[in-house]
């Protein structure tokens, strides 16, 4: 029982002035249902409204799992030199999301930064990432183009550069 | 369901770390669901960090809708502050912003009630559902109101 992640749920108040304040526990996880919608939230969100002044504005529900025993990433991998997928939203916004220490062998070369978006394993994040993102309006992302992102630092030609 | 997203967190060599928040639909947590894996394989097979944390998030609107100035009284600084004890003695707080007076003893309006009909009715649950972080029931203890010092009501 003790291994399994709990499900920590955040209800957001708002008093008469604007301001917000949180109220915060935990509960077990449920794996069959919302949690927002399930047993427990249902059981205690009744209850805990009629004992604060304020307004229930918003729910929030983390899961966190984390992966017993993982080993370090290998070296010289840091999570500063990171690869940039940008795709553009059903409603035409453009956002990137960064990945750090991602593998050497997602980009052309140490001294460029194209994202090798149509061969493995570069062309399998950015399918997966396509089939299953939604936007707020509930609709899919388009994929743009893909990119290194890293200071200079991690550039070759500089000192810190440790190489690959 | 546009404010669910599952987080990854990846760490490298020298033990810094990075997380990423990918927009999806999933509302149910489960290690096993296939979008979640499928996700994780793909973007590990991408890195040369570890991916060793995900999490997911979901929210939703409260019942309420915000009006401001209708209880003017009502501070969220001014709390409720209940302690509750897990099976592996660890001791949570449950912070409750803006207190209501029938949460309050009587006698000096200060004091929190846990008698009070109104938190025994939340506390019950509480011990019903609530966990510690390791998933061991919560036992509430006791209580106390905290507020600002200059703020009287």
């Amino acid at each position: 029982m003790a291994d399994e992640p709990t499900q920590l749920i955040i209800n957001s108040f708002m008093d008469g002035n604007g301001k917000t304040g949180t109220h915060a526990y935990h509960v077990e996880t449920d794996t069959s249902s919302d949690i927002l919608t399930g047993t427990a939230v249902a059981a205690i969100t009744p209850v805990l409204i009629p004992m604060s002044a304020a307004t229930l504005i918003r729910q929030i529900s983390r899961t966190t799992e984390r992966v017993a025993g993982t080993s370090a990433g290998s070296t010289p991998y840091t999570c500063r030199d990171k690869l940039a997928l940008e795709f553009v939203d059903s409603l035409g916004n453009h956002r990137t999301w960064k990945f750090g220490a991602a593998l050497q062998s997602v980009f052309v070369s140490p001294e460029y930064s194209q994202f090798i978006s149509t061969a493995t394993p570069g062309s399998t994040l950015k399918s997966v990432l396509t089939a299953n993102m939604v936007d707020r309006a509930g609709g899919s992302y388009t994929y743009v183009r893909g990119y290194r992102d890293r200071s200079r630092r991690q550039r070759p030609g500089s000192k810190k550069f440790v190489g690959y | 369901m546009a404010s669910n997203a599952y987080t990854f967190l990846i760490s490298d060599a020298f033990k810094n770390t990075a997380k990423t928040h990918i927009p999806v639909s999933a509302s149910i947590f489960s290690p096993s669901n296939t979008t979640l894996q499928s996700i994780k394989t793909d973007l590990q097979a991408c890195l040369g960090g570890v991916i060793e944390q995900t999490e997911l998030s979901t929210a939703q609107d409260g019942p309420g809708t915000p009006s401001p100035g209708t209880s003017a009284w009502a501070v969220v600084e001014d709390r409720m502050v209940v302690e509750g004890q897990g099976a592996d003695n660890s001791i949570l707080n449950y912070g409750i912003p803006a207190i209501v007076t029938a949460a309050l003893n009587t006698t000096d309006n200060e004091t929190l009630n846990l008698a009070a009909s109104v938190v025994s009715a939340w506390t019950d649950q509480m011990d019903l559902y609530a966990v510690t972080e390791a998933n061991l029931d919560v036992e509430i203890l006791s209580g106390s109101r905290r507020k600002k010092k200059p703020m009287k009501r």
